[in-house]
């Protein structure tokens, strides 16, 4: 056997209880009866605690539009704080991230509810910061704010949360019964932030997170999105179907972590992956055509529309979409800009809508434990990236598979950890460890 | 002796610190544990061994206390992410939260609510409250006065409730053949424009188990009293007085009466803050014990302020002088004419004591059974259809509560011993949705 890598991966997964392939819950063997419910949700975090998967994530979607015209990957089903609480008492070491959207909430809620969520977790919390590009139909807004806009915002709302996580210093909760102090006042400031989005006294009406922050993921690929990543992301979720350009994408934002100051080791990037797993070749094959005649070609068709921003309803399955309906405009999303219209212009309508069901973006391999961790390592010591984020093909045999299968093969070659080490989900991804409850991260 | 023809709700406040002033200072109490799962987990497990109906987090965005040494307040736990995390600790008892309607947004809280009937199997409520403090730390330079709010939380529950209703019972079909997990023509938009929000639907989750999960109110205004007798399943209220609370229990049913719903299905709860002891003397101890736990600044401080008057020349074991009390038939709310009216006869020790005893509510020290006639005969004579429980200590306080005096209510008829039905409201003996 080689040499011991020097570096681990960092794993995730993608709490999909529908499956991550488009209409996989059609699977006899899903559960999807329970999806959006305790039991499946807790069976799938357990499931990925104990194959010692760093955390696992939810998703979050404020718009029912995908859910009622049946695109059926889709989120929305798990409201990530209330959905994360239970899972603190079903688990010990698993992190668990959640997407917040900076658009429709209030940094003084978020705050408080992430700081609740960390200190009854003993550290295992991460923060998906996002900008909502949908939902503003159900917040009073006429239209969505353009992505600048909404980049500004969110980092003004994140620069306020810290603000207040550090409104109370490490030592402000005294509990001095002799002189009758819970809490020494002069420990605890008020931040008097005023900003072009939020003014805001504070303090905190609670002390900050165990981990002082809790830990940041951030998706966005646009120019704002990565500006704001690079500037407070722990973990960079990104769609990278290919090595070259995800090494790319790799050096080119750890060279930003680094203009920044911060040490670009102790931020991870890491890319969606789907692995149809099987333990033979066949298995797997076996599984993946399961899976893709499962796929209805009425909702797979509309899901390409939506997500290309067209209509092909003149449209045969098998033409590709005349390149002059491919109209940008500033609004677009730049995972349209970079992924879709490429990928638009090489393939069928029926091309995209199996290729859009198995991995909407990001990278699906359909192979044995073997050859799809060959592929894992062969990324990871290319530093095309520093870990995935899982996506489980469908729930539970597409998950089990994975868990029970893949990673057990990374372990074995030494590429993923067997057992938790530290006490914070922090210590145990190798972010930068900030100092409880103040706002300076110090690198230990 | 006859079974009672009904029994009581009994709900208890999650307040780790304890419901009295100043005890969290008694070396029996567990502050170093506020804000983390373990202590507020071993209350919501002894309250559910104890067949209570629910536990209820208030809720305060308000700092002021803390930061002058005053720690009965709420605040230092989310109740959405509290209650979330108790989930996973209970399994049938009631899990109900105060949310504002003054700085959160409908379409989110509604998903939050929901989310927690669904994840707990209906056993989620909501005490819908309008905030008095908290608006620096949300982009306002002052509160919008009572009306306002009111009005605005008119709207927001008005608002959330279509939501919770914007899936159709039968909107989830797990159609496999058809490729249908959910049917959208039987996912609804609400179209809501109104004064305050606008809002188009739908939610992202079916509807929640209990259809609404129950909804909580506690104003004593007009505007509050209005609000809940239209919505509300359960009304907390302050009541120290017998015969007042007859009063606006007859009141206040007559209210719901008359907005076509059945009285008999929205349920009046006082706080009470039980001292209990073995022997009447042991109850009395402790309450005595627990009184020297008050601080002595901060307890003048908050006799000054109840009365709107000032002693800073009077020692604490004087009586403030009969021409400085406020006159009780003009006070300025019901609790300083409570209050008022005793001050001849205490010291300003004592009724400092009194004010950190209870915050309005009313409070006993006694056996078990002494507690219990008390409750009984409030219970009786239609002061209430129950309590919330507030425990002055926590945990031997609270255990007290909870291993005397619940099993002698339970002993008399007059409470649950195993819990019944399959959801909150149904276990309340709430109104059931469809």
């Amino acid at each position: 056997m080689a040499n011991k890598p020097q570096r681990q991966m960092a794993l995730t997964m993608f709490l999909l209880a529908l499956g991550y392939q488009t209409d996989a819950w059609r699977h006899p063997e899903s559960r999807a009866e329970e999806i959006g419910h305790l039991s499946l949700t807790r069976d799938m975090v357990q499931a990925a605690e104990r194959a010692k998967i760093h955390s696992v994530f939810f998703a979050d979607s404020l718009d029912a539009t995908s859910l009622r015209t049946g695109g059926n990957r889709a989120t929305g089903l798990n409201e990530p704080l209330s959905s994360i609480g239970p899972m603190i008492p079903l688990t010990e070491k698993i992190g668990l991230m959640g997407t917040i959207s900076t658009t429709f909430a209030e940094p003084y809620n978020v705050a408080r509810q992430l700081a609740g969520l960390d200190t009854m977790s003993d550290g295992r919390i991460g923060w998906n910061v996002v900008t909502s590009i949908m939902g503003n139909q159900n917040f009073g807004m006429p239209d969505m704010p353009d992505p600048v806009l909404r980049y500004r915002r969110a980092a003004e709302f994140v620069e306020v949360v810290k603000k207040l996580w550090g409104s109370w210093e490490p030592d402000a909760v005294v509990v001095d019964r002799e002189r009758g102090w819970w809490a020494d006042p002069e420990k605890i400031h008020d931040i008097d932030h005023e900003g072009e989005f939020f003014k805001v006294q504070g303090p905190l009406n609670m002390p900050g997170p165990k981990q002082g922050h809790v830990a940041f993921v951030q998706a966005g690929q646009s120019p704002e999105g990565i500006d704001l990543g690079s500037s407070i992301g722990d973990a960079i979720y990104t769609a990278q179907p290919v090595k070259d350009r995800s090494k790319a994408f790799y050096e080119d934002f750890k060279e930003r972590i680094r203009g920044k100051g911060r040490d670009p080791e102790k931020v991870k990037i890491l890319p969606g992956i789907m692995p149809i797993v099987g333990e033979t070749e066949a298995e797997a094959t076996e599984l993946a055509n399961t899976l893709g005649e499962l796929i209805n070609p009425v909702q797979g068709r509309r899901q390409v529309e939506r997500v290309l921003d067209v209509d092909t309803s003149d449209l045969d399955l098998d033409e590709k979409v005349p390149a002059e309906r491919m109209i940008d405009n500033p609004g677009r999303h730049e995972r349209w800009r970079s992924l879709y219209r490429p990928m638009a212009e090489r393939m069928t309508i029926r091309e995209l809508l199996i290729e859009l069901s198995r991995a909407s973006g990001h990278q699906w391999i359909v192979g044995t434990p073997q050859r799809i961790a060959d592929l894992m390592i062969d990324w990871f010591d290319d530093r095309a990236c520093d870990g995935f984020n899982l996506n489980p093909p469908m729930v539970p045999l597409g998950m089990n598979r994975m868990l029970d299968l893949l990673v057990p093969e990374l372990q074995e070659r030494g590429y993923f950890q067997t057992e938790y080490r530290g006490d914070t989900l922090r210590e145990r991804m190798g972010f930068e460890i900030v100092e409880p409850r103040r706002d300076r991260p110090t690198v230990l | 002796m006859p079974a009672p023809s009904r029994q009581m709700a009994l709900t208890l406040f999650m307040l780790p610190f304890g419901y009295h002033t100043g005890v969290w200072r008694h070396p029996d109490s567990r502050p170093e544990e506020v804000g983390r799962l373990s202590l507020i987990r071993e209350m919501a497990q002894a309250a559910e061994r104890a067949k209570l109906h629910a536990c209820f987090f208030a809720d305060s965005l308000d700092v002021s206390s803390i930061r002058i040494g005053g720690n009965r307040a709420s605040g230092r736990y989310d109740p959405v992410v509290v209650m979330a995390a108790l989930i996973g600790y209970t399994e049938r008892i009631g899990l109900i939260g105060t949310v504002s309607t003054t700085f959160t947004h409908p379409f989110n809280t509604a998903r939050h609510i929901a989310e927690l009937d669904i994840l707990s199997g209906g056993r989620a409520g909501w005490n819908i409250v309008t905030s008095v403090a908290g608006q620096e730390n949300f982009g306002m330079t002052e509160m919008p006065d009572s009306a306002e709010r009111y009005a605005r939380a008119t709207e927001y529950v008005d608002v959330v409730k279509q939501l919770w209703h914007s899936w159709d019972r039968d909107a989830v079909v797990i159609d496999r053949e058809r490729g249908l997990w959910a049917d959208g023509t039987k996912i609804h938009d609400i179209g809501h424009i109104g004064q305050h929000f606008d809002v188009r639907g739908a939610l992202t989750l079916p509807r929640p188990p209990q259809g609404y999960p129950v909804l909580v109110q506690a104003g004593q205004s007009p505007d509050g009293i209005e609000l809940g007798s239209s919505i509300a399943d359960l009304i907390y209220t302050a009541q120290p007085d017998q015969q007042k609370s007859v009063d606006f229990y007859a009141q206040y049913k007559a209210k719901v009466a008359s907005k076509g719903r059945d009285p008999e299905r929205v349920k009046i709860i006082p706080g009470i803050m039980p001292i209990v002891g073995d022997t009447q003397a042991e109850a009395d101890e402790i309450a005595a014990d627990y009184g020297r736990y008050v601080d002595p600044v901060l307890g003048r401080q908050q006799v000054e302020s109840t009365l709107a008057l000032d002693t800073s020349d009077l020692d604490l074991d004087e009586r403030i002088p009969a021409e400085r009390l406020p006159d009780p038939e003009h006070a300025t709310t019901p609790w300083q004419r409570t209050i008022a009216r005793i001050a001849p006869e205490r010291t300003i020790r004592e009724l400092m004591v009194e004010l950190s005893r209870a915050g309005g509510h009313q409070w006993m020290a006694s056996t078990p059974s002494r507690i219990a006639d008390r409750m009984i005969d409030w219970f009786e004579s239609r002061a209430c259809d129950g309590f919330n429980l507030n425990c002055p200590q926590v945990p031997i306080g609270m255990n007290r509560v909870l291993e005397q005096l619940v099993p002698e209510l339970q002993e008399r008829g007059y409470f649950q011993t195993e819990y019944r039905g399959d959801t909150l409201r149904e276990r309340m003996g709430l109104e059931l949705v469809d």
